[in-house]
């Protein structure tokens, strides 16, 4: 999730960055409907960079477009959940390999320093506070960027990167807070990296993961969706 | 690879194409400039469409916005395409075995006809007929498609796909074509997926990207043209 904490260089880029985020965090909602008309005259912008906006963000599955009815908002489904799981499971079981192998001392600290961040939030929503929701998703995020930031490929990241803001929506949507068992979890990554235990992270990631699809179907949270 | 002509798709959606599949087919070469009156004609498009295209292309890693220098296509290097191999393999070993695991026999039948058009185009290029490349290339990129066809998960195609296309565009500016190694590799994994043998195909995967990797860079081209 480009968060931007680099300066967007267009107008174009801005809105991009401002309706990416409010897709991920549920503020616009799945199948709402985004008609070029009303975007426009909401953002102020032409309807070509609306558009280019509209299609960056379809290939990156958070929009859809069918001809007769235009562009809204990806629907969710248990389906595409479970896809999206297996694919982050994929990607950052694979990466953590990497990671773990080539981190040095500065990518220690980073995960340090990352897990710190992400377990002060979580501290917070525990005790009750979900102001911090938004911030803590963000942390959580960069917890999970830092264990596999040292695996040496951009393009893996890049790709998990579109993976994990696509999860991200669903935890967002299904205000999935597992409460202590995901902060229990995160600490034993960290404790993973730090003795680079890579079967033992790989297990947990599997399961960490996983569990949001379980947590999903438990509560029944959410339709089949289409073949 | 991405249709080229899609009806009933959003304005401004050939241009788009048109663009990636000529910076695919290495028509439009690693570096250059990417000028908007320049490719008006070329492409029967105004400066805004082109731009959104552009910019699009920039999201997908095809083309690099340098802010005041404009556009220009995405540079390659030997590591790069490291990366976007490794890749491809990880995503196309697991998606492989849940091709297997699921296939039917109208899927069986697909990999069939998808080797028989393959192993044609091979053997009039091991014959010195390299008259249509392209059509080897597609049929390649078919083949592999269909293999992994039955795995069961949008997201794992369309991720597969996208990481397909960037590899396919070292293939095209390496110039790099070994028929009488990949013939004989392409019909042992089609073989093994009438048989189920997925350790075999695996195997046999890992080693016909690999050899298609350092033959790429042996070839000489793509150095030469690599930053």
């Amino acid at each position: 999730m480009t968060i931007a904490l680099s300066l967007p260089d267009t107008v174009g880029d801005q809105i991009y960055h401002r309706l990416r985020s409010d897709i991920i965090f549920g503020r616009l909602e799945p199948e709402r409907k985004l008609r070029l008309e009303q975007l426009r005259g909401h953002y102020a912008v032409s309807v070509a960079t609306l558009r280019e906006v509209l299609l960056r963000l379809v290939s990156e599955g958070l929009i859809r477009f069918e001809t007769q009815k235009g562009f809204e908002v990806a629907p969710i489904s248990a389906r595409d959940l479970r896809e999206i799981s297996d694919m982050r499971i994929l990607l950052e079981c694979h990466a953590v390999e990497a990671s773990f192998a080539a981190g040095d001392i500065e990518w220690e600290a980073s995960v340090v320093a990352a897990h710190h961040k992400l377990s002060r939030m979580e501290e917070k929503m525990l005790a009750g506070d979900r102001s911090v929701s938004e911030i803590w998703k963000r942390y959580d995020r960069e917890f999970h960027v830092a264990l596999i930031a040292a695996c040496g490929s951009q393009e893996l990241l890049a790709t998990h990167d579109r993976i994990f803001d696509r999860f991200l929506r669903y935890q967002v949507l299904l205000v999935m807070f597992r409460g202590s068992v995901a902060a229990e979890e995160h600490h034993e990554l960290l404790d993973c990296a730090l003795k680079r235990d890579i079967p033992r992270a790989q297990v947990l990631l599997t399961r960490h993961i996983g569990a949001c699809i379980d947590y999903t179907v438990e509560h029944g949270l959410l339709a089949e969706g289409s073949r | 690879m991405n249709d080229m002509t899609d009806a009933g798709q959003p304005f401004g959606e050939t241009v788009y194409q048109s663009l990636r599949a000529d910076i695919i087919m290495g028509r439009l070469k690693p570096g250059q400039k990417l000028k908007l009156d320049g490719l008006r004609d070329g492409y029967n498009a105004g400066t805004s469409t082109l731009r959104e295209a552009l910019s699009r292309l920039a999201a997908d890693g095809f083309v690099r916005a340098e802010g005041q220098r404009g556009f220009e296509v995405a540079p390659i290097s030997e590591a790069g395409l490291r990366e976007i191999a490794a890749l491809r393999l990880l995503l196309e070993e697991h998606a492989l075995a849940r091709s297997f695991e699921a296939g039917t026999l109208d899927w069986e039948a697909g990999v069939i006809a998808a080797h028989h058009k393959l192993d044609s185009h091979e053997e009039r290029l091991e014959a010195g007929d390299t008259s249509d490349i392209n059509a080897w290339r597609r049929s390649d990129w078919s083949f592999h498609q269909m293999l992994i066809s039955a795995c069961g998960s949008r997201v794992l195609m369309q991720t597969h796909a996208d990481v397909f296309d960037k590899y396919l565009r070292y293939q095209m500016i390496a110039l790099a074509f070994r028929p009488s190694a990949s013939r004989p590799e392409h019909r042992a994994l089609k073989e093994a997926a009438l048989s189920r043998d997925i350790e075999t195909a695996i195997r046999l995967l890992r080693h016909h990207i690999n050899a298609g990797v350092e033959h790429a860079l042996s070839v000489g081209t793509l150095n030469n043209r690599a930053r």
